[in-house]
């Protein structure tokens, strides 16, 4: 079943951020909380939600902190931090490499 | 922003100046810039491009309508400075609609659909298959009843049935259409819209659907 995530996030970046995760009813289309939501390290503004080329992966950026944070995506909608999340620019090129090694 | 990954081109949308920039993706993900594209309309926020990667899409917050161009890829790989072509036409009015700022193409490529901010609708258009012009849908645009305002983005489920809308204001909640595929047309699915659950203390701004089993 397809999953849709939300990120919910105040513009003023007061409030840590959360994930929420749905299930796709295929046939209705009606959506049904998966239980798992996920709660950001930060404050996120500016932030953006994007899948990996590859599905598994979940980034979410915070333009407040200047950092992106990346989930592996388990069956169900929990997501995971990989090891080294949230990543900077600064650290791009270990990003890269943990992209090519999953 | 917007990566096409078969042609390893990248497009970023700069609200401030109207334009659309787009930049050539090397290998090791270096960018080289390419050119500027003006929109010819008042503040882009967002772009879609078509599934067979021929137009590409960005409508425009204050001046209520939608620009449109065609790709040519072609032309970028031959040096070309100039990827984007403005469609005949462009930029299309959205007629009823209030601040158009998040766009989505179904994935058979023939409707648009793009959420207005500035009211709690939803407009849709069919594109003409060989030139990429708009026509907005009878009954266009729809309405996003009993969301929570403030909508800010729109998504369309990969099956291309049905399209969800992130409403903002307050704790917010998703607003849910089916998408008749023979029209185009919305109609909003009887159990809309469904709550973010407790726990959420603000308001959904971004939304995605994964596809575990492509």
């Amino acid at each position: 079943m397809n999953l849709l995530f939300v990120v919910s996030a105040e513009t003023t970046a007061t409030v840590q951020g959360t994930v929420t995760s749905f299930t796709v009813d295929p046939s209705t289309g009606n959506l049904t909380l998966t239980g798992n939501s996920t709660s950001l390290p930060d404050a996120p503004t500016g932030n953006d939600l994007v899948l990996g080329p590859n599905g598994n992966i979940l980034y979410v950026t915070s333009a407040s902190s200047a950092t992106i944070m990346a989930y592996s995506i388990a069956s169900g909608g929990a997501l995971t931090a990989l090891p080294g999340s949230p990543f900077s620019p600064l650290h791009r090129r270990v990003l890269r490499q943990r992209q090519h090694s999953w | 922003m917007l990566y096409d990954a078969p042609d390893k081109t990248l497009y970023v949308v700069n609200t401030d100046d109207w334009t659309v920039a787009t930049f050539s993706v090397a290998a090791n993900g270096s960018l080289t810039y390419i050119a500027n594209t003006i929109t010819g309309a008042d503040v882009p926020e967002s772009i879609a491009i078509s599934p067979n990667r021929t137009f590409l899409y960005a409508p425009n917050q204050l001046s209520n309508n939608i620009s449109a161009f065609t790709i040519t890829p072609s032309a970028m790989l031959n040096g070309n400075p100039e990827p984007l072509t403005p469609i005949t036409g462009q930029p299309f009015a959205n007629t009823n609609g209030s601040s158009p700022d998040s766009p989505a193409i179904e994935p058979t490529g023939q409707y648009l659909y793009v959420n207005n901010n500035g009211a709690q609708t939803v407009s849709a258009f069919s594109i003409n298959q060989g030139g990429g012009a708009l026509t907005q849908l009878s009954g266009s645009p729809f309405s996003i009843t009993g969301g929570a305002g403030g909508n800010n983005q729109l998504v369309i489920d990969p099956t291309g049935s049905y399209l969800y809308v992130a409403n903002q204001t307050d704790t917010g909640n998703i607003s849910g259409f089916s998408i008749d595929t023979s029209s185009g047309a919305l109609t909003q699915l009887p159990n809309s819209p469904y709550s973010m659950g407790s726990g959420v203390t603000q308001g959904p701004t971004q939304i995605v659907i994964f596809n575990p089993n492509p």
